[in-house]
């Protein structure tokens, strides 16, 4: 067994917070003209509409499939969240859920629904395959979807369990409360 | 009608409105004869004016509804009595980031651990085998020399791809010396795969990656042999 010394050793952490970006207090404050605009919280107001009416738009291509319906099932109810609704067309949705293995031929694909969806929008990678390819570690896959379109949230396990895709949508919640919300 | 299922029975493969073949037999139909196929005509009348099967499916809806709300309002009265989780709920939905399912597998297949000797080393010997069982090939040792000859090798670095890993167990049934193990913890989800590789010293911890005060974790502890 060859050990791959290239494998970074950062202090992993299962789940840290989300990215703390510059408030636009201080942007503005950068350009010097904190005497003339005034700041407020509507990026706070626009996320919290946002994180609760995600309309997804379910890639899905392999067995992770059945556990992503375990998940809109009423066991483990997404409309909880406020992201039951699947939407079957790019352009009506602002979740795109890769769920399963993206091989090279429907790579293209992939990117072009990902191009047809309006901002804002966001990516998630559910199961090992979408995240990194998983064991296809062959010709014919692609070793994780980020190799393709940005994805926001990581979803790991063969096929994750329903609470770690919940937890998934938890942080993508998080992430898009804190984030900038452009509106012009 | 029953009869015109008969008629064309063994013809089914036909499309409608081609001309049959010959006969099957004496009798069966006239040669040439046109085939229409159509469903029987076996609706009732009340079936087919619809309206009280509406009612009646519209019924059903409400008495589950109704069942479900007057259900939710009996666990109400436990509830404020301080006795919720005696009553059964109206719904079967776990409300997941405060509770965890009752019947949550003990065994599940989460988060990996490494156990420790009585100094707080770990007990892994670096043999490779859970590297070469792996089938995901997720797990990435760096074996060192033990200062001690009883044990002969430890391991310098002891990487998982937490994101590559499918979670299969084929580690904690190769390990020799029992040193991983897989807990239940299925708390994996991050925003960078840079931080999915956990290394020797996060898999010492034992922590659980998403602690909270009403999380209740059937399983956090490592499994006893």
């Amino acid at each position: 067994m060859v050990v791959d010394p290239v494998i970074p050793i950062g202090r992993a952490r299962g789940g840290g917070p989300a990215e703390e970006l510059p408030s636009g207090y201080e942007l503005i404050k950068e350009q010097g003209l904190e005497s003339q605009v005034y700041t407020t919280k509507l990026d706070a107001v626009l996320g919290w509409a946002r994180k609760f009416s995600l309309f997804q738009y379910p890639f899905v291509t392999a067995c992770c499939g059945m556990e992503f319906m375990a998940v809109s099932a009423n066991h483990y109810d997404t409309d909880r969240f406020g992201a039951a609704l699947p939407r079957f067309s790019p352009r009506q949705s602002d979740m795109l859920m890769v769920v399963g293995t993206i091989v090279h031929k429907q790579a293209p694909v992939l990117k072009t629904v990902y191009d047809q969806m309006c901002d804002p929008k966001w990516v998630v990678a559910v199961g090992a395959c979408a995240v990194s390819g998983g064991f296809y570690q062959n010709y014919t896959s692609v070793a994780g979807c980020d190799k393709i379109i940005p994805v926001d949230v990581y979803i790991p396990g063969c096929p994750p369990r329903p609470e770690t895709i919940l937890d998934g949508l938890l942080k993508l919640q998080e992430k898009i409360q804190h984030q900038r919300h452009h509106v012009v | 009608m029953g009869t015109q299922r008969g008629k064309n029975k063994g013809f089914e493969n036909l499309v409608d409105g081609q001309v049959l073949p010959q006969p099957a037999y004496q009798g069966e139909f006239t040669e040439g004869e046109i085939v229409q196929y159509y469903n029987p005509e076996s609706m009732t009348w009340a079936e087919r004016i619809y309206l009280p099967y509406v009612l009646a499916g519209l019924g059903l809806t409400a008495k589950v509804f109704l069942r479900n709300m007057v259900t939710w309002f009996v666990w109400l009265t436990y509830w404020v009595r301080g006795k919720g989780a005696e009553a059964k709920r109206g719904a079967t939905t776990i409300y997941y980031p405060h509770e965890m399912r009752p019947d949550f597998s003990p065994v599940n297949r989460g988060k990996h651990i490494l156990t420790m000797r009585d100094n707080d080393d770990p007990q892994c010997v670096a043999c490779y085998m859970c590297a070469t069982a792996c089938p995901a090939f997720c797990i990435h040792i760096v074996a060192g020399e033990h200062p001690d000859p009883a044990i002969e090798k430890y391991p310098v670095r002891f990487d998982i791809e937490i994101d590559k890993c499918i979670f299969c167990g084929y580690c904690e049934e190769a390990c020799p010396v029992d040193a991983i193990r897989l807990t239940t913890d299925v708390h994996l989800v991050d925003y960078k795969r840079e931080r999915m590789v956990y290394d020797r010293e996060y898999l010492l911890t034992w922590k659980p990656t998403y602690v909270e005060e009403e999380h209740v974790y059937p399983g956090d502890r490592p499994r006893k042999s």
